[in-house]
């Protein structure tokens, strides 16, 4: 009993939620990339970058907003690198994902190693953090009010992003014309719609969603630059959009179902437990439910073909 | 002759292109941080091939990218992006480490034994995601990454408790026996036999793919699927048994690394092998022999850059991040084809003499 109350109580919650953050984040921008039917195995590399000029603006400017700027500008730029050679000259997507990921881990610390003369990692009091805000109203609760104590600012951007994302793919009309890129191209196109620009511009915006994770992971959970700091959470963000089914609160329940697992692995390390399989379930689960669905979607298949032969 | 002058045209024009864009690039990028690119160069050259320990390093680094990019080209040749080799070469080491240190039998039985049980932990972990493409068209690509943590996971579980070395600090198994060591031939260096066994292999595949029906079927079920459905080819079957040879390869990759260097599995080792892989089974566009090449030429790249690492200011990683803009020149199809297309372009570059005659080409 001793050890169940260890596990699952308020702080493994609040750990929880901020281990979920960069993968939510992510995973809103892959969304659009997603929707737009593209496989963005690049936003490892994206997030690197944002991740790698929010913490050098942040060491020479001391701004918070000015290194959240960089960390979107470069996590933009990263992405139009992807874009460019994945939509425009026509890469294979997977493979310009793969080349921006290696990129973005080889050129960060090449640059880590360049200008700050450090190996493995960057941390110096001239960084700053983002600052933490406690909501005044909620956080004065009995209870849950402890869930919104101490978090930094970017966790409340990052859920308030989910309703932003939901009402710009479901109700504006360039989430619409996503989303008919998506679903069918050509259909697009023949109603004057530019489905190449369409799909830069959603690997843009998933550029700016992987550059704003990038800045959480170096100025809000850590306030340094470790070299590879991302490992593998962009693919844990596309484990998070599959399971989510691709919508914006899909996600987020995945992405908070993720984080919680990795809080509780980090406690069951406490105990003793190997943490090598807690740390395994995200990967697992998400390899089962791609299984599934796929499967479902073929059972449906042989259905249709079955009552049309009748 | 047309039809070699074509394949050159093809098969090399791109990636020396690349390779000159990117060095082009990287030089800019030296400057920008104060130093000597031609100076940084030079060291990575001599890092790599001068005089025979440096060799000897590229040889012995290249062995496992040859094997690893031969496992992601079976795959890609049939259409399915198998980016876990990683994985397999996790598991297919482990197991050869459990070979080589439980069973003991004469060398001659040893070696090709803790081989086949590599080989055999590697195809089956690749037959999950190749049995989920075929029948249930699960997306590889996203399945294959995903359970390289898996693999990778499972292996440091392994490592940092049931099979751990209790005597050494870090995470580590025993030593395996000498009789499933690998020879290596050209002391003092770590260059071993699994060298000639990837040129074997690699001359294997070559003629798996040109020679033979199955490897016919193969290459039928990369260029068209449906095409290959029609003609008769169990394309569900091709892919599974793609995946397997591909894992296969995988994890012998892994046991050589274990045979030959290591002697046992630490955590950790690889440093993204499986990733260098496809690296050089996109620059190679996935011809086994060109991967003989291109798996070479990676290795030195690599050794060259320790090597500038150690004797220059400039950070090896910058070769690496050079990898990654090679990657993208090689394959983009678009740019090849706006200079194809873009009549005024091609005329500037036929009249440069030799570079001409291999556009036009291309062209055809």
């Amino acid at each position: 009993m001793d050890t169940l109350d260890n596990l699952v109580n308020f702080s493994v919650l609040v750990a929880g939620i901020r281990i979920a953050t960069p993968i939510l984040l992510a995973g809103l921008g892959g969304l659009h990339t997603m929707q737009a039917n593209i496989l963005n195995i690049g936003m490892e590399g994206m997030m690197l970058f944002g991740a790698f000029s929010a913490v050098m603006v942040s060491y020479y400017t001391g701004s918070i907003l000015a290194a959240t700027m960089a960390a979107i500008v470069t996590g933009i730029l990263a992405a139009a690198i992807f874009g460019l050679f994945g939509v425009k000259y026509r890469c294979d997507i997977i493979v310009a994902g793969i080349a921006i990921n290696l990129f973005g881990v080889s050129f960060t610390t090449y640059l880590l190693r360049t200008i700050f003369h450090v190996k493995g990692s960057l941390s110096d009091p001239r960084i700053i953090g983002f600052p933490v805000v406690d909501l005044p109203l909620v956080s004065g609760l009995p209870y849950i009010g402890d869930l919104f104590k101490g978090h930094s600012v970017m966790v409340y951007i990052a859920f308030l992003m989910v309703v932003l994302v939901h009402l710009f793919l479901c109700r504006t009309p360039k989430g619409l014309h996503i989303r008919s890129v998506g679903e069918h191209a050509e259909a697009a196109a023949s109603v004057g719609i530019n489905p190449d620009r369409i799909r830069l511009q959603a690997v843009l915006i998933s550029g700016f969603f992987c550059g704003l994770a990038g800045a959480y992971l170096s100025l809000a959970q850590t306030r340094m630059f470790v070299e590879n700091m991302v490992a593998g959470r962009g693919f844990i963000a596309l484990a998070a959009i599959y399971f989510g089914g691709g919508t914006p609160v899909g996600t987020m329940v995945a992405a908070l179902l993720f984080g919680l697992a990795e809080a509780v692995s980090v406690r069951l390390q406490t105990i003793g437990f190997p943490s090598q399989f807690v740390l395994m379930i995200p990967y697992l689960l998400t390899v089962l439910v791609l299984i599934a669905i796929s499967y479902v979607k073929k059972m449906r298949r042989e259905k249709r073909k079955y009552t049309i032969a009748c | 002759m047309a039809g070699f002058r074509k394949m050159i045209g093809s098969n090399l024009l791109r990636p020396v292109l690349a390779i000159c864009m990117a060095m082009f690039i990287g030089t800019f990028i030296i400057m920008l941080s104060n130093q000597d690119p031609l100076f940084a160069y030079g060291k990575m050259v001599q890092g790599a091939f001068g005089g025979f320990s440096r060799l000897a390093e590229s040889l012995d680094r290249s062995i496992p990218i040859i094997l690893t990019g031969l496992a992601t080209a079976v795959a890609f040749r049939t259409g399915v992006f198998n980016a876990g080799v990683e994985g397999s070469l996790y598991l297919g080491a482990f197991a050869a480490f459990l070979v080589g240190h439980y069973v003991s039998a004469p060398a001659i039985i040893h070696v090709p034994m803790v081989l086949a049980a590599a080989a055999l932990v590697g195809a089956v972990w690749a037959f999950i995601p190749g049995y989920t493409k075929a029948v249930y068209k699960v997306d590889e690509t996203v399945t294959t990454i995903l359970l390289n943590y898996v693999a990778i996971l499972f292996t440091a579980y392994l490592v940092a408790i049931p099979f751990k070395d209790v005597t050494a600090g870090s995470q580590q198994t025993p030593l395996i026996l000498e009789t499933a060591h690998l020879y290596r031939f050209l002391p003092p260096s770590r260059v071993h036999i699994g060298l000639f066994l990837a040129v074997l292999l690699a001359i294997f595949l070559y003629w798996f793919f040109k020679r033979t029906t199955w490897g016919y079927n193969f290459n039928m079920t990369g260029m068209n699927p449906h095409y290959a459905y029609y003609v008769g080819i169990n394309v569900e079957k091709t892919m599974i048994y793609s995946m397997l040879i591909s894992g296969a390869i995988g994890g012998i990759a892994g046991a050589c690394q274990i045979m030959g260097i290591l002697y046992r599995f630490i955590d950790q080792f690889s440093p993204g092998y499986g990733f260098e892989g496809i690296a050089v089974s996109l620059l190679a566009r996935n011809h086994p022999l060109g991967i003989l090449v291109a798996g070479f030429f990676y290795g030195a790249l690599q050794t060259g850059a320790t090597y500038m690492d150690r004797t220059t200011e400039v950070p090896k990683e910058l070769i690496t991040s050079l990898v990654a803009i090679i990657i993208f020149f090689v394959t983009a199809e678009g740019m090849f084809s706006y200079v194809q297309q873009n009549g005024a372009f091609r005329k500037k570059l036929q009249s440069i003499p030799v570079l001409g005659k291999l556009v036009h080409k291309e062209g055809e």
